[in-house]
């Protein structure tokens, strides 16, 4: 008698938290990023020099919010994408569907692959 | 009404189905004061120019929700809507968009009573509830009703039916008045009956058609901001999703 129930929840969270990524994470750390870069400009021997950064990316608890904020920015991306298609009036369908959030989770796994690649390149 | 040196050219879509192929529109000069609304412009077209001239109203004061139509080509409760605020212009009066149309003005709004019927927008008693005695089972706070207060204004005049841009393209979609109506019920302290009406908001054509453009509080002759109560019922579906994966019935 019902209809199915959506599977949409899981997307809109995603896409719910990556906004909140975006909005206040992401930003913050471009700030800092700056505030760091103005207050000491070296790049050889200041905060932002390759040991400070490698110093940082060994941090396995930074490394995992690292990952969260990409991963989440990815996921919504790609959800604004899919959904905006309708506004531009292209009628999205399950082909349209398996390609956003197919790009996002192969767009994950790279990210995943690449943070473990540093990893091992690094330590 | 009191004859004055304003008019206005009010231009009327027109259709009878006995005689007409499609809708054609009529153009009427129509003397006004400050006080005219449009409602009471239609009464002066069918008093002295078309008494064929079909339209519903009832209580004249925003109450009933029976005039909606489209001035301008937006969604207005004819009586609630002023002919001094388009003054220096013309006016174009249609039927709500959105809904087939019956004669001239007239929509046909069953679609919108479904749906409205469909979401159960009445309190069914919880199971604890059953056996109390009417004066103990549904006592609420002022807080508490303030909840869903803003929600429970709605009366059903179809505006944001006629604003709304997936109802348009998709007559599946439960639509903003009635989401918003079930959603009310669902967070009234003294209801129990929210289990029976979340599949219809968890499915597709429930909130999940909403992509938040927010034109249905816009229009909303009674500010219940529908485009808020879906919102809040996406959190609430979203939570359900969440607890059903662990604890699937």
């Amino acid at each position: 008698m019902h209809s199915p129930r959506s599977d949409e929840p899981i997307y809109w969270l995603l896409f719910g938290a990556g906004g909140l990524a975006m909005a206040i994470v992401v930003p913050s750390i471009l700030i800092v990023l700056l505030a760091a870069g103005v207050a000491s400009p070296d790049v050889n021997e200041g905060l932002l020099s390759f040991a400070q950064v490698k110093g940082l990316l060994g941090n396995w608890f930074l490394s995992l919010i690292l990952f969260g904020v990409v991963f989440l920015t990815i996921w919504h991306s790609c959800h604004r994408i899919y959904h905006t298609l309708h506004d531009l009036t292209i009628h999205t369908t399950k082909l349209h569907f398996f390609v956003f959030y197919g790009l996002a989770a192969c767009l994950s796994f790279a990210l995943l692959a690449l943070q473990f690649l540093v990893y091992c390149k690094l330590f | 009404m009191e004859q004055s040196k304003k008019t206005m050219k009010i231009t009327v879509v027109r259709y009878r189905p006995e005689q007409d192929d499609k809708p054609w529109e009529q153009t009427f000069d129509v003397p006004y004061i400050h006080e005219t609304s449009v409602l009471e412009a239609l009464f002066y077209i069918k008093d002295h120019f078309e008494p064929s001239l079909s339209f519903r109203w009832s209580c004249r004061m925003a109450v009933c929700g029976s005039c909606g139509m489209m001035v301008n080509g937006v969604p207005h409760l004819a009586c609630k809507t002023f002919l001094r605020d388009y003054e220096g212009k013309s006016m174009r009066i249609a039927p709500l968009d959105n809904f087939p149309i019956e004669r001239d003005l007239v929509v046909d709004i069953s679609d919108l009573i479904e749906k409205i019927e469909r979401i159960k927008p009445y309190i069914i008693p919880a199971e604890k509830d059953k056996n109390m005695p009417l004066t103990k089972a549904y006592r609420q706070t002022p807080q508490q009703m303030e909840a869903y207060r803003q929600f429970a204004q709605c009366i059903n005049c179809g505006c944001c039916y006629a604003a709304c841009p997936q109802y348009k393209l998709n007559k599946d979609f439960i639509g903003p008045a009635a989401l918003t109506l079930l959603y009310r019920y669902n967070i009234d302290n003294r209801d129990g009956g929210k289990e029976l009406r979340m599949p219809y908001m968890n499915a597709e054509e429930g909130v999940w058609s909403c992509t938040s453009v927010g034109y249905c509080s816009e229009v909303c002759p009674k500010h219940v901001d529908p485009s808020s109560a879906l919102l809040l019922g996406k959190k609430m579906s979203a939570t359900d999703y969440v607890f059903k994966m662990f604890k699937p019935e």
